[in-house]
């Protein structure tokens, strides 16, 4: 798991016709700060990695890498609405939700023990997905919260989309902001769910026939109506997020299980399960994609 | 300002609604309804009946994509975006109507990246809504 920040990819990117392989292979980088790969990451799954950056990079030149952990609100699309996101942060309405979920992390089980002594053992939180070779499974930060409450003899959250479970991730993840997103997908296995999430992004689905990346990659910063189609690049990195749309609903908070669900029922698809395989290999998939953005949680949006 | 004139168009609709003065094409020739007066057109014609099935969320939902060019646009009603192109000049643009229905019917048939929904395929509209969507298609 060594990991070196590579302006390598960055400037590969922006060439065209440059071997994302070769390039993520070399690891003298001479620009400032930008993405940062495992140095296991299998050949193939770096040239993704370049192919879907690059394609951004291209896309919007004038959006600087790290700020599309700004979601929508980076878009140069979007900069006639910027102002007021910019002014709604002077003080986020996430402020409050941010710290009862605090609370919630510091407070103790029936035997004493809190999270933050699980918590202790987990991986950094820029790092899941996290694949388990033993059961070949991808541990989540909404798996490993429950894991510890039935460690500690706590129910576990049957709500994994929002409130409570919402609040306990953020916590977690909060702690790690500005780590960049670098996800572990060496082992064979770890590939595996790697190329289920890749199949799920680009499949189109739904009575309305739309795939993740008919909208998020090839239509990002177009208009649907009123509303600017979010970059797929940086996704993940803010979640859990207030959502202004769900705040109106009485529920502001959701996890990235919770969007994808939405997403799902918005192409007229049936959605899945949330921590279910599919979505676990989405969101494998989205992270990997994700690679160097930095860790903003939690984030708000539309 | 112009929500007050707003305010009167659909004061002016619910009036012709409610006289029971049906919305012909003569009257249309005045101003395109809104998503919300399509609801109390009386005896629509087809391609008025085209223009209310696409511009509804739930139906055609033409406006998420594509920008309509009718004119004069009605009053206080949002544009459309900007993912796939303008509606204009349709009739020039498809001479052959059967290649504009086959486009709205199944457009993966012409092109199986298409980011357009397959109207006719997957039920989304009915046969007689895309009909009549593309009679109204054919005014502009």
């Amino acid at each position: 798991m060594r990991k070196l920040p590579i302006a390598v990819l960055a400037a590969a990117l922006s060439a065209t016709a440059v071997s994302f392989g070769a390039a993520a292979q070399s690891n003298n980088s001479a620009g400032t700060g930008l993405e940062v790969v495992d140095e296991a990451m299998p050949d193939s799954v770096a040239a993704d990695v370049a192919a879907f950056q690059g394609y951004f990079r291209e896309r919007f030149p004038e959006v600087e890498f790290d700020a599309y952990n700004d979601g929508v609100n980076a878009l140069p699309q979007y900069a006639e609405r910027r102002e007021n996101w910019v002014l709604l942060m002077e003080f986020p309405p996430y402020e409050e939700h941010v710290e009862r979920g605090r609370e919630e992390w510091n407070t103790p089980f029936a035997n004493g023990k809190t999270f933050a002594d699980c918590a202790k053992d987990w991986p950094p939180a820029n790092v899941y997905p996290v694949y388990v070779p033993e059961t070949d499974d991808l541990r989540t930060i909404v798996g490993d919260i429950n894991a510890c409450l039935e460690a500690n003899g706590e129910e576990p959250i049957k709500n994994l989309n929002n409130g409570k479970m919402a609040r306990l991730v953020i916590a977690y993840k909060e702690q790690f902001n500005g780590e960049r997103i670098n996800v572990d997908v060496s082992h064979p296995g770890a590939a595996k769910w790697y190329e289920k999430g890749k199949e799920f992004y680009w499949t189109k689905r739904g009575q309305l026939n739309f795939s993740c990346a008919d909208c998020h990659v090839h239509s990002s910063g177009q208009s649907v109506r009123g509303d600017v189609l979010s970059a797929g690049l940086g996704h993940t990195s803010g979640f859990p997020v207030y959502r202004t749309k769900w705040a109106l609903g009485g529920k502001p908070l959701g996890t990235v299980h919770r969007r994808y669900g939405g997403c799902n029922r918005q192409v007229r698809a049936s959605s899945f399960k949330s921590q279910g395989p599919e979505y676990k290999a989405l969101e494998m998939y989205e992270a990997v994609m994700n690679t160097g953005i930095p860790l903003k949680v939690p984030s708000q949006r539309q | 300002m112009l929500r007050f004139k707003g305010a009167f168009a659909v004061f002016g609709m619910a009036a012709l609604a409610v006289t029971g003065t049906a919305v012909s094409p003569e009257a249309s020739a005045e101003g395109w309804p809104t998503e919300s007066q399509c609801r109390s057109v009386e005896n629509p014609s087809v391609e008025i009946e085209g223009w209310c099935t696409a511009i509804n969320r739930r139906q055609g939902n033409c406006l998420s994509c594509h920008t309509i060019l009718v004119n004069p646009w009605p009053e206080g009603f949002p544009p459309g975006g900007n993912v796939a192109p303008p509606l204009v000049s349709m009739k020039q643009r498809f001479p052959d109507t059967e290649k504009l229905r086959a486009q709205i019917h199944d457009a993966s048939q012409f092109n199986e990246h298409s980011r357009m929904p397959p109207f006719g395929k997957h039920g989304i509209l009915s046969e007689e809504q895309i009909d009549a969507i593309v009679a109204f298609l054919l005014t502009i």
